[in-house]
């Protein structure tokens, strides 16, 4: 007998008992339990986790009055899951979030929570798709680590340097420009860091796999927009000049750039820009043929980055 | 083209198998007019495994197994029977994970208030937090309150996403002025909006363009301008909203020029999102890939924002290119 008929079996008589079934009388009628004694128990001890895993409470209780044994049961109120009654708008709205979480891997384990609510992944209009990676394994153990407020490991190679491994106390999840990061405090570093996921070479693993309980507290001064900020704060952003033909200056007004003094004798406008996004703005810059004026560093950046390019078309080394 | 770790398939574990099997069965005696092809859709697996899953119902039950204690499930036609499995009637609750997905995604896009104008998405929320068992309820709320996630992109972004998404819902027709970042300039054009979505961290925009007379993408940072107009389109039924954001640059690099770039690992996130051709580990570690283009101008660009961490490996045209548009820049720095 397969284990999942045995489970299956195992669900079916739990949910149709009237009274809690002691493990001998479980063993006794559903196929699959040979076993006796100490392993009997065991196997059943897994197969209960197993379930609990996927959100079947097998409970508990006395099987007569006088308490004198207990069994086991699943009380089909906790069991079920509770009608919604949605209006066919908040249908289609919860069906676009189930979309976005699953991404474009449509990930069936990632939207089988739509059929428990008996909804249509497909529901409302297919005009829109966000995608927010929710089906990552990366993410999936992240999340765990961040509700338990267990300590990580993992492999990290940042920007232009080698990897090394980190151990982060994870105070938060923040996704930006389309990518995951994880926040939180660096053991080694004792600073505050944030961690593209991209970046991260190995899987993320708990420090204490077997440790029970939490193993850090969240400060209260912790502000997760702090440390990676949105695109949506250009007042708190530093400002830098960067100079542009007509076109481009037109797509650097779209993100906040306001024109300073008139055209030059070149057809290039100066302009004042908030620079939302520190790590993407040369990238932008560059990629646009919009020349960064200040801030200095920025400018260092940009030119260096080009001066590396050149070396390389022109070396020919390869 | 590789994306991320594998999926693991539900087949893969019994654990997964049952988890299906127990949404599966409340869910057609629910629907007892679905069809085989419907039930594999929405469980996304095959009519080999769907059988399969039948066969194992039709075989289990509750003591004493006689011919009245064993589900029945059969495939009667085209449709899908199960019955006498009264004590599977309704699904199991949300698992802890997938109310966290659900209640984090819902979060995330109802802070899109152009998204969710009417608070279609707030009210289900509501709905989905008034029946979460409290433990859970608390436990997603406390890992709400460590995630943020920011899809906003800037304030003109937010409009121009706004009156586009809205018109491809409408199905109408929009003018839009858009800055060609191969080209570096401006141009108005008549475009049928058929699906806004998201991918390697921009908002981006597929639709007919009246200009070009095809299938067109553009990205919303780069949309200067947005008029909807009420001429009605239809999207063509062809057009499959599912298959293009997994793979929204299709057939764009399949043939044409082909080019060689070196990739370090700061650029090898290219490899995961553009269809290359092929790709191998160098000595150094960099990753060669060849993708194919018809807009030479469209991988300048790339290796210019990459730079100088995707090097042009070849042909000598983009080679060529690349110098040349370097040097531009360059001639500003000076």
């Amino acid at each position: 007998m397969r284990k999942v008929e045995r489970l299956v079996n195992l669900v079916a008589l739990l949910l149709d008992t009237h009274r809690p079934l002691t493990l001998d009388q479980v063993a006794e009628l559903v196929p699959g339990y040979e076993a006796t004694g100490e392993s009997l128990r065991r196997m059943f001890e897994r197969d209960k986790e197993e379930l609990r895993g996927l959100g079947v409470p097998v409970e508990r209780g006395p099987i007569d009055p006088w308490g004198s044994e207990e069994g086991y049961f699943i009380d089909p109120r906790a069991y079920a899951m509770p009608r919604l009654d949605l209006a066919p708008d908040e249908r289609a709205a919860l069906a676009l979030a189930a979309r976005a979480w699953s991404g474009p891997s449509q990930d069936p384990s990632a939207l089988s929570g739509l059929s428990k609510l008996d909804l249509d992944p497909g529901a409302g209009p297919d005009a829109l798709r966000a995608n927010l990676d929710g089906a990552s394994p990366v993410l999936a153990t992240l999340i765990d680590a961040v509700t338990r407020r267990k300590r990580i490991v993992f492999t990290y190679r940042p920007p232009g340097r080698s990897p090394s491994e980190r151990q982060v106390n994870p105070y938060a999840l923040v996704h930006r420009r389309g990518t995951w990061y994880v926040a939180g405090h660096d053991s080694k570093r004792d600073a505050l860091r944030s961690f593209r996921l991209s970046r991260i070479e190995s899987g993320v693993r708990l420090a204490k796999p077997t440790g029970r309980g939490p193993e850090f507290e969240v400060p209260e001064w912790f502000d997760a927009g702090e440390v990676l900020p949105t695109a949506g704060e250009p007042d708190a952003s530093p400002i830098a000049t960067v100079r542009a033909g007509r076109a481009a200056a037109r797509l650097a007004e779209l993100r906040g750039a306001k024109p300073d003094g008139d055209e030059g004798p070149d057809g290039r406008v100066t302009l004042r820009m908030p620079i939302i996004d520190r790590d993407g703005f040369v990238d932008w810059a560059i990629g646009n043929g919009v020349e960064v004026v200040e801030p200095e560093e920025l400018r260092a950046q940009a030119r260096g980055r080009l001066e590396g390019l050149l070396a390389q078309v022109e070396g020919g080394s390869t | 083209m590789s994306r991320g770790p594998a999926q693991r398939s539900p087949e893969a574990s019994a654990a997964g198998r049952l988890q299906r099997l127990l949404v599966l069965v409340p869910w057609v005696m629910a629907h007892p007019e679905a069809t085989v092809d419907e039930v594999c859709e929405r469980f996304g697996m095959t009519r080999e495994s769907l059988a399969a899953d039948l066969e194992l119902l039709f075989m289990s039950g509750v003591p004493p197994y006689g011919p009245g204690d064993l589900m029945e499930a059969w495939i009667e036609g085209e449709r899908v029977h199960i019955g006498l499995a009264d004590y599977f009637a309704s699904a199991p609750r949300l698992t802890w994970r997938e109310a966290a997905g659900l209640y984090l995604a819902g979060r995330a896009l109802a802070g899109l208030r152009e998204l969710d104008e009417h608070g279609a998405l707030e009210r289900a929320l509501a709905k989905l937090e008034a029946v979460l068992p409290a433990d859970q309820l608390d436990r997603i709320q406390d890992l709400a309150s460590r995630v943020s996630v920011d899809l906003g992109g800037g304030e003109s972004e937010r409009n121009h996403r706004a009156i586009l998404s809205r018109a491809a819902a409408a199905s109408q027709r929009v003018v839009l002025e858009y800055y060609s970042g191969s080209r570096g300039d401006l141009s108005r054009r008549k475009v049928d909006p058929w699906l806004v979505f998201t991918a390697a961290g921009h908002w981006y925009l597929v639709g007919y363009c009246h200009r070009a007379g095809g299938e067109r993408l553009f990205r919303l940072d780069r949309v200067v301008e947005v008029e909807p107009t009420d001429e009605p389109f239809e999207r063509p039924a062809e057009f499959d909203p599912v298959a293009y954001s997994k793979s929204p640059w299709g057939g764009a690099f399949d043939e044409g020029l082909e080019c060689e770039l070196d990739l370090g690992p700061q650029a090898a996130w290219v490899a995961d999102w553009l269809p290359i051709l092929s790709s191998r580990r160098r000595p150094d570690g960099r990753l060669r890939v060849k993708l194919a283009t018809h807009e030479l101008a469209w991988v300048v660009r790339l290796v210019l924002r990459l730079a100088p961490d995707a090097e042009p490996v070849g042909p000598p045209e983009l080679r060529h290119a690349v110098a040349e548009a370097v040097r531009r820049e360059l001639a500003v720095y000076a």
